[in-house]
């Protein structure tokens, strides 16, 4: 399970937040600097003062060793996607395989997999800006999930997407989900929320409440 | 054992390839502004030496009383020159000055016939310390018949002086400065336009310095060889220049290529220490706790 234990998001209060396998929630929030920290924090890029965050049973916080292991564990797609400009996508996903330890032969072929999985294996010479809206969310999707991760977090998946893809993205989610994914999905559109409704919680002032 | 060579050169190679254009333009650049900042540089240096040549002509001559021997001679410019305001002084003979005389007014006058009197040119700090001089003098007029001082000559050094060291601050200021300035800022655009794919690596999961190492040495790189470029290029002309100039007009003393070597290599070295280190501090990324 992903877990927030008593993790300090606004120097005030603290977060506790559980994520598990085969569960799909939102996570709202009522403040993007917040929303922005969470993520940072899943991916370290800021720590926490105080608490421990917790992935697949492991410290994520305090390991140093076996980080690039842990973070195998968990994907995440961000609302800009985050790709890097001046390499080809199978590029980006081989840098971003690299950096969960897999070994040069590994990322290839996982890379390679995950591109087909999305029928986006035509395009992997070709860079970021050479594809369209809904490819790059695919792409952002496909890197997320090429490390085989239990977890996955998404942060306004949906934004640019046409309805019809939207909903062809929650199926896959949901297809996902049941196969064993957890997934947190971070989302204030009402819409998405009322469309397909699963368990909320809500992040503000540095306390999430499930609703 | 050399895999992080192999991917840090890979990264290069990458970054400069889907660049290139920029960089090279960027190179291009920071030579220009390396042209300008050494011209400028040359016009302050230039400018201060010439300050400082000007400042050796505050000067007011001494008559001797009498005709003083040798051993009074040489007391009197030993307490001359403990006068903190003194700089240096030469003693001139009145035969030397009569020959002087006669030269300038192109006659021989007949000998043992010289009205004048012994004397000692002394070089002083400044204008503002005559009047100190001027008091320090009085007290010797045992020894000194008269102090001849040229006011209109002292007042027109000394709005030359006020003129050039004006120039000087707004040299530094209006030029020097902004050009550091400008090389500063291309510096840091070298990494901050690349914010994001900085940023997007770090999201991913790699360490901030290991990110930023091919950024900073592609800049640092960049950067060098400008300075380096643009500096011996500045120094060509400058050889060109001061080669005519000196044709031209013997009297002002400019530069040496040298002196201006030396000060270029100075700016660069301090530009290459501070720059860095200053683009380093301000150029923050968060993360890095890996």
């Amino acid at each position: 399970m992903v877990k927030f234990v008593n993790v300090n998001l606004n120097g005030k209060t603290e977060v506790n937040l559980e994520l598990n396998k085969c569960e799909f929630s939102y996570l709202s929030y009522k403040d993007k600097n917040e929303k922005n920290l969470f993520l940072q924090m899943l991916t370290k890029v800021a720590l926490p003062k105080k608490g421990t965050i917790i992935i697949g049973g492991e410290d994520f916080t305090s390991s140093k060793a076996g980080w690039k292991i842990i973070i195998r564990k968990l994907g995440i797609t961000y609302d800009d996607y985050k790709f890097i400009s001046y390499k080809t996508i199978i590029e980006n996903l081989q840098y971003y395989l690299s950096l969960r330890d897999y070994t040069d032969k590994e990322a290839n072929k996982l890379s390679l997999e995950v591109l087909e999985f999305f029928d986006l294996a035509h395009k992997k010479d070709e860079f970021l800006e050479n594809l369209t809206q809904e490819e790059k969310h695919y792409f952002s999707l496909a890197r997320a999930l090429s490390s085989e991760p239990s977890y996955l977090v998404m942060d306004d998946f949906h934004r640019g997407l046409d309805e019809q893809t939207i909903k062809k993205v929650f199926l896959l989610l949901e297809e996902l989900c049941k196969n064993g994914l957890g997934i947190m999905y971070i989302t204030n559109d009402r819409t998405i929320l009322e469309k397909y409704p699963k368990d909320l919680n809500i992040l503000g002032e540095g306390v999430i409440k499930n609703v | 054992m050399f895999k992080w060579l192999k991917i840090f050169l890979n990264e290069l190679d990458e970054i400069i390839d889907r660049d290139f254009r920029c960089y090279r333009m960027n190179f291009f650049t920071l030579i220009s502004a390396f042209i300008v900042l050494n011209a400028v540089g040359g016009v302050i240096l230039n400018l201060h030496q010439n300050t400082e040549n000007l400042k050796d002509n505050y000067k007011v001559r001494v008559y001797l009383k009498g005709n003083p021997n040798e051993k009074s001679i040489n007391e009197f410019e030993g307490k001359l020159l403990e006068l903190p305001e003194v700089r240096h002084m030469k003693y001139e003979s009145k035969e030397v000055e009569l020959r002087e005389l006669e030269d300038d007014l192109g006659i021989r006058l007949p000998k043992g016939n010289n009205p004048l009197s012994d004397s000692i040119l002394i070089t002083f700090d400044g204008y503002d310390k005559l009047e100190l001089l001027r008091q320090n003098l009085d007290k010797e007029d045992n020894f000194i018949k008269e102090v001849y001082v040229d006011n209109v000559q002292l007042e027109n050094l000394n709005k030359r002086i006020a003129k050039n060291q004006t120039f000087i601050k707004y040299f530094f200021l209006g030029a020097f400065l902004p050009v550091v300035l400008i090389i500063f800022n291309l510096l840091h655009t070298n990494i901050v336009k690349h914010s994001r794919d900085i940023s997007s690596k770090i999201y991913m999961g790699d360490n901030k310095k290991n990110v930023l190492k091919p950024y900073y040495f592609i800049s640092d790189a960049i950067f060098t060889g400008a300075a380096f470029t643009g500096t011996l290029i500045f120094l060509n002309f400058y050889e060109v220049f001061r080669k005519e100039f000196i044709n031209y007009d013997r009297d002002y003393i400019l530069s040496s290529t040298e002196q201006m070597l030396v000060l270029a290599l100075v700016t660069i070295l301090v530009i290459i220490c501070i720059f860095p280190f200053v683009s380093r501090k301000i150029y923050r990324v968060k993360g890095d706790n890996q």
